[in-house]
């Protein structure tokens, strides 16, 4: 409270109101409601059971009516064509094939009255559907062990990188290392992906050198493979985690280095007693960010991926624009979320870093 | 445990930049040995050659016989307290201290244990297990040491320590620094710019300017002697007097300055015609009294009287802009004075040095 007078002492009663209706508006509007709305709709069960069965008994009512409305059709033509005499036993069909049609259309209605909207159960059905499905449980646990496997792997890319441009590369020469990192980035994230297909494809340009060079006999089918996603993944995200572990690194004082190396440790301990303790909330904000956008990342699976090689953001994305159901898809993303915070803190307490380091 | 160091023939080029220019010199084992400077003199080039961050372009430099070339600076006998100290800020003191017995492999209890011992050499009892950041100062000057004595290393190189320091910790130190090197009889290569700390601490200095070593001695020798008119100015307060020598007999010569013929000794044995520096030291001029004589005289006027307190400085109007300074205890007899009076100051031969004026500007 005295912080917010405070706020109010040097920028006025106006700028801070606005400031308050601002944040209200960003942390209620867009942020917890929203999400209490999925949370609801996750926990709002539909019962579809009933629903499916009357479905099916019109559509084969429909069935029956089309048959019934075609051979309808057939007697009027022959009615048409056929002498006088042959006229009134077709006439007769005609009447019956009639009768039948007002019947079908009769059950048809009365069928449609039965058909009641579900009504919504709260329940944890729909998040239990994950682990009773086995592709779909399958593909959850795939994306956080290949999530896990991408963050990993930019880890140990992008951490020699940030060394390199933070503590070894002479100023110029970082700057230009730096422009080269970002510039890549100006591309927007679909098109560097595709580039990674025409890179990653069966008759793409990896294959082709290696099979040319003949360090491979046979093409190797990425796409169809988790290889490819991840391959792909690691480098869309791979500036979430330089960044934040260039940024530590550079504030590390090169003295620390060299005494460390004068009282003679070797390069590897200096990384492990200096370096990385001191990038350490660097590292967790890396890891956070790329898991996170790794795990919710649609485009690239989608791309990059065959059919074998699920995301489980596609199978979210499924559930609500092609199964219509609204209430499992909230259900599944809900629960990818869960996977993410849970990761965050896991990072937090493996690094133990708190908020207050990693917000620096 | 103590090694001698020899520095031969040393050359250090960046580029076209020669920091270091051909420095010979050796430092036996157990010395406290300075290296002052101005900033950019090349001194903290040459402690980086010897503790191994740099190799020199030319020259060796040989630590206990062996030639240090190729060397890294975890493998060499030396260990090296840093201008900002560098301690690691995620460590504990003790783990500080203790950190090159970890990178050596001891186990930790033995790790903790001569930590201790260190703890208790720099005075710094029961601040083992706080972390560097909650010292002061002072105390993490003493961590520094520690923490470079640990390695016990034949040769201690410090590179302006102090200079974080104020003014009564500073000196305070200087003693503590002397102490714990006669007590550990560990090499002592000391840099710094402050002829203050050079002099208090130091068996010898060596004075750089402009990658030369321009003299090493004692501080005496440096003081009374320097051999060099770019030393008679870095060290200490000198007044300067710019002339020809005209005459030379015997150890003395005579310059002709604006101030009529002064004369001092010609210990670089100057001939006739060089151009050449008559130096005098503040406190080694005098103001004549009323009919006092001296050999060489010099009649001006009082610019400015400050007063120290323990001491006066009188500025007497010299050559140019710049005033003759002439210290003078203060013991009650000259408090008469005064700015615009005329005055007679006055100073012996023998305490007046005449220097060859090389590469010295006339400031």
């Amino acid at each position: 409270m005295g912080a917010l007078k405070d706020f109010a002492r040097r920028y006025g009663a106006i700028m801070t109101g606005y400031m308050l209706v601002a944040c209200g508006v960003w942390m209620i509007g867009m942020i917890i409601l929203p999400q209490l709305l999925m949370v609801d709709y996750s926990l709002q069960y539909l019962d579809r059971s009933e629903e499916s069965r009357i479905d099916q008994q019109i559509e084969a009512q429909y069935i029956e009516l089309q048959q019934t409305q075609s051979a309808l059709r057939r007697v009027g033509r022959a009615l048409e064509a056929a002498a006088a005499d042959a006229a009134p036993a077709l006439e007769r069909q005609a009447a019956q094939l009639d009768a039948e049609i007002a019947e079908i259309e009769e059950t048809i209605a009365a069928l449609e009255n039965r058909y009641v909207e579900a009504e919504p159960v709260y329940s944890l059905a729909n998040y239990e559907y994950l682990f009773t499905n086995s592709l779909h449980r399958a593909i959850f646990l795939k994306t956080i062990w290949a999530t896990a496997l991408v963050t990993f792997a930019a880890l140990v890319l992008c951490y020699p990188i940030a060394f390199y441009l933070a503590k070894v590369a002479p100023g110029e020469r970082a700057g230009m290392l730096m422009l080269a990192l970002i510039i890549p980035y100006w591309i927007n994230e679909i098109l560097r992906t595709f580039a990674w297909l025409m890179i990653l494809s069966y008759n793409g340009i990896f294959n082709q050198a290696f099979t040319g060079l003949g360090v491979i006999s046979e093409p190797i089918d990425f796409l169809n493979q988790n290889m490819g996603v991840i391959i792909g993944m690691t480098y869309t995200y791979i500036l979430f985690m330089v960044f934040p572990i260039y940024n530590t690194i550079d504030t590390l004082d090169k003295n620390q280095l060299e005494a460390a190396r004068d009282l003679g440790a070797p390069w590897w301990r200096i990384h492990w007693r200096i370096v990385i303790p001191h990038a350490k909330p660097g590292i967790a904000v890396g890891c956070i960010m790329t898991f996170m956008l790794a795990a919710g990342s649609y485009a690239v699976p989608q791309i990059l991926g065959g059919t074998s090689s699920l995301w489980f953001t596609q199978i979210i994305y499924n559930w609500f624009f092609e199964g219509g159901d609204w209430n499992v898809g909230s259900a599944y993303a809900f629960l990818l979320l869960i996977i993410c915070v849970l990761f965050i803190l896991a990072m937090m307490r493996l690094f133990r870093v708190g908020l207050n380091e990693i917000s620096r | 445990m103590s090694m001698d160091i020899e520095i031969d023939n040393v050359s250090m080029r960046f580029g076209d930049f020669t920091a270091v220019r051909e420095a010979s010199l050796t430092i036996p084992g157990g010395e406290f040995f300075s290296f002052l400077g101005p900033s950019g003199c090349g001194k903290t080039t040459i402690l980086r050659m010897l503790s191994g961050f740099l190799d020199p372009s030319d020259g060796a430099i040989r630590i206990g016989g062996q030639d240090m070339r190729g060397i890294g600076p975890n493998k060499r006998p030396t260990a090296l307290i840093f201008q900002n100290l560098a301690l690691f800020p995620l460590m504990k003191v003790w783990e500080n201290i203790a950190f090159g017995l970890e990178v050596r492999g001891m186990a930790k209890a033995e790790r903790r244990k001569k930590a201790d011992r260190l703890i208790e050499l720099v005075a710094l009892q029961g601040q083992g297990d706080k972390l560097v950041t909650e010292l002061s100062g002072g105390q993490r000057q003493r961590v520094a040491i520690a923490r470079a004595l640990a390695v016990e290393p034949a040769v201690l190189l410090l590179d302006e320590p102090l200079s974080a320091l104020d003014l009564k910790l500073r000196q305070h130190m200087r003693a503590e620094l002397r102490a714990i090197q006669k007590r550990t009889g560990v090499t002592f290569i000391y840099i710094t710019h402050d002829q203050g700390e050079a002099l208090t601490m130091s068996d010898r200095i060596g004075v750089m300017s402009q990658g030369l070593i321009e003299q090493v001695g004692s501080g005496e020798a440096i003081y009374d002697e320097p051999a060099t008119a770019f030393v008679a100015t870095f060290v200490g307060e000198n007044n300067p007097f710019y002339g020809r020598v005209m005459t030379t007999e015997r150890g003395y010569a005579m310059v002709d300055t604006m101030f009529g013929p002064l004369r001092g000794r010609n210990s670089q044995r100057l001939i006739t015609g060089d151009r050449a520096i008559l130096f005098v030291r503040p406190e080694r001029v005098r103001v004549l009294d009323e009919g006092e004589e001296a050999e060489n005289v010099i009649a001006s006027t009082i610019d400015r009287v400050d007063l120290e307190g323990a001491f006066r400085n009188i500025f007497v109007r010299g050559e140019g802009s710049r005033d003759i300074v002439v210290h003078m205890t203060n013991d009650g007899r000259n408090g008469h004075l005064s700015p615009g009076q005329r005055v007679r100051i006055g100073f012996d031969p023998d305490r007046a040095l005449v220097l060859q004026e090389t590469g010295l500007s006339q400031q």
